[in-house]
């Protein structure tokens, strides 16, 4: 490439000054509060912020609920997205249609349905009458009101429809020549999705993988929306806890906690990362 | 192949139909008067709702999909009565516009010098953005906080709007539809004496549409749901955006809630409807690397 002048350098510089500034600097220098004290000297006590915060029980819960919530949701988000995105491609009549209405809970602001899901989440709600209905005892059905299956449905109503689109897209890249390959040598629908499909997709698996992991953090607009900024402790995520740091203004305990999500986060995508590159390296 | 073809039209039917159904809930809820939606769907028993479910003296939800008599009464109240609601509308437009106009003309712009420029070190720059991507809000936060105070905007809009501008989306969806821009396209313009800046107005924009209308829905969609960094930021009730208030107002105001809902919803639908086209175009994901 030799444009006149190589000035393409220039066009990074405005969006590398805002990274460094909201985001690098600040964060690199979150870490001098997570290793000091809350003392005017501010004093160097190496990992102890860590250790506190570790040791935590309402940050193990927070943890705890975060990493089952994301247990469920992720797969589950992923194979439902999958199974429409597929089927959406089969279907020959109104597949416009189709695609807007499934993709609209993409945009739809969750406060704007958080109605539709007391009415059926609330107290007074639909699955509790249900229950009572059943005859389960009025205390059970009081614990089960805030509860992680309801925030999981919440959730996956409003996301799948994001994963829908990302694998919808990557569907779009696999040549139709593909198929009729195969389906020449006389192989089945299962088949040419197990042999083609799935295989041709694992690229966009994993992309849809590592958004769908930060996706599942924005499940506190939901639980904000049906529970309030202070929600029970079977559904007291992360981020709630974070969020009581930054009301605190504890930035010790703040950075501290960042830092140990930041670790984690980290981690689990280096693993996906690894795995992805052993199952490329596999298949060619 | 006919008998195979059920199966896709089954599916898809429920999915759009398990989509679409609260949509139609808020909009249908949205004619009804207040006084129907209190005696539906609130705890007080009243003589108009005795004969639904009740349990300890609660009165349990009475699911209605068709308002007995539909009005436009909460849409009235709503656009001429209740100046709260308009404000706090506006207040999310003062959000969402800033954050959408910045990256509009900062993702493309970055995505090319990141896809030309030859530097040894670019890729691994570019990972950094991968990284702030792949973090969750909550841990962006931090950093944003920090800065908000050094530079005194804790209390305003801009803690909120300043790190938007500059959040990797954009560029990451950006350059992904780039990569497959043709080379010689770039070495035509080269040979023709065109300098990086003309390249990217004359040839490189034009074919970025679709990645950055798909970009822009996107964001407007989060931006437009922005409540984890406003319950942080904004200390005012009357600054919020109106998608934090939402989540208040089916206590406060039950009556009018539906029609805030859909009042609400409507921007961003007419975002989507607009760019719905562009976002199975422009969205290209091959490897996040």
């Amino acid at each position: 490439m030799n444009l006149k002048k190589n000035t393409f350098g220039w066009f990074l510089v405005p969006s590398l000054l805002g990274m460094l500034v909201f985001y690098c600097i600040p964060f690199a220098f979150s870490l001098y509060y997570a290793v000091t004290d809350n003392s005017a000297k501010r004093q160097f006590v190496g990992l102890l912020n860590f250790q506190t915060t570790l040791s935590q029980p309402v940050f193990q819960r927070a943890a705890l609920n975060t990493a089952v919530f994301m247990v469920i949701s992720v797969p589950l988000g992923m194979a439902l997205g999958l199974i429409v995105a597929v089927f959406l491609q089969k279907i020959t009549h109104f597949r416009p249609l189709a695609t807007i209405l499934i993709l609209m809970p993409l945009v739809v602001p969750s406060g704007s349905i958080a109605y539709f899901w007391r009415v059926l989440f609330g107290a007074n709600g639909l699955a509790s009458e249900v229950l009572l209905m059943c005859g389960v005892p009025l205390e059970t059905v009081t614990q089960m009101q805030t509860s992680m299956a309801a925030v999981v449905v919440m959730f996956l109503w409003k996301n799948v429809s994001y994963t829908v689109l990302l694998f919808w897209s990557g569907l779009n890249l696999i040549p139709k020549t593909y198929y009729e390959q195969i389906a020449i040598e006389g192989a089945g629908g299962w088949q040419q999705f197990w042999r083609v499909t799935w295989v041709y997709l694992m690229p966009t698996t994993f992309v849809v993988l590592l958004l769908s992991i930060v996706n599942s953090f924005k499940v506190f607009k939901e639980i904000y929306m049906l529970y309030g900024a202070y929600p029970g402790e079977s559904v007291y995520m992360l981020q709630h806890y974070m969020n009581n740091q930054f009301y605190a203004l504890n930035m010790q305990k703040l950075s501290s906690a960042a830092y140990i999500l930041f670790v984690s986060v980290s981690l689990l995508l280096l693993l996906v990362f690894r795995v992805q590159k052993k199952l490329t390296d596999a298949y060619n | 192949m006919k008998k195979r073809s059920v199966l896709p039209v089954m599916v898809v039917t429920l999915a759009a139909a398990v989509a679409v159904f609260p949509v139609l809930f808020i909009l249908s809820n949205s004619l009804m008067s207040g006084r129907e939606i209190l005696s539906h769907y609130g705890s007080a028993v009243t003589a108009a709702n005795q004969n639904d479910f009740i349990y300890n003296d609660v009165h349990f939800v009475h699911f209605t999909l068709l308002p007995s008599n539909p009005t436009l009464a909460q849409y009235k109240t709503l656009l001429f009565y209740s100046p709260v609601y308009l404000r706090m509308f506006w207040n999310s437009l003062i959000l969402v516009v800033p954050v959408l106009v910045g990256q509009m003309v900062l993702a493309p712009l970055t995505a090319y010098g990141f896809e030309y420029v030859n530097w040894k070190w670019k890729e691994a720059l570019y990972f950094l953005y991968i990284v702030i991507l792949l973090m969750p809000t909550q841990l962006l936060m931090v950093p944003n906080f920090l800065v908000a105070g050094w530079l005194h905007i804790r209390d305003s809009y801009l803690a909120i709007i300043l790190p938007a501008l500059f959040h990797p989306l954009g560029v990451f969806l950006v350059r992904q539809q780039l990569k497959g821009f043709p080379r010689a396209c770039m070495e035509a313009a080269a040979l023709d004496g065109a300098t990086a800046m003309q390249a990217y107005r004359c040839i490189v924009r034009p074919n970025m549409r679709s990645a950055v209308a798909a970009m822009l829905v996107l964001l407007f969609a989060d931006n437009w749901n922005i409540v984890d960094q406003a319950v942080v930021f904004i200390h005012e009730t009357f600054d919020n955006p109106l998608s934090v208030y939402l989540g208040t107002v089916a206590e406060a105001d039950p009556g009018i809630f539906f029609a805030v809902s859909v009042f609400y919803f409507v921007p961003a639908l007419v975002v989507f409807l607009l760019g719905e086209e562009s976002l199975s175009e422009g969205i290209v994901l091959s490897e996040m690397k």
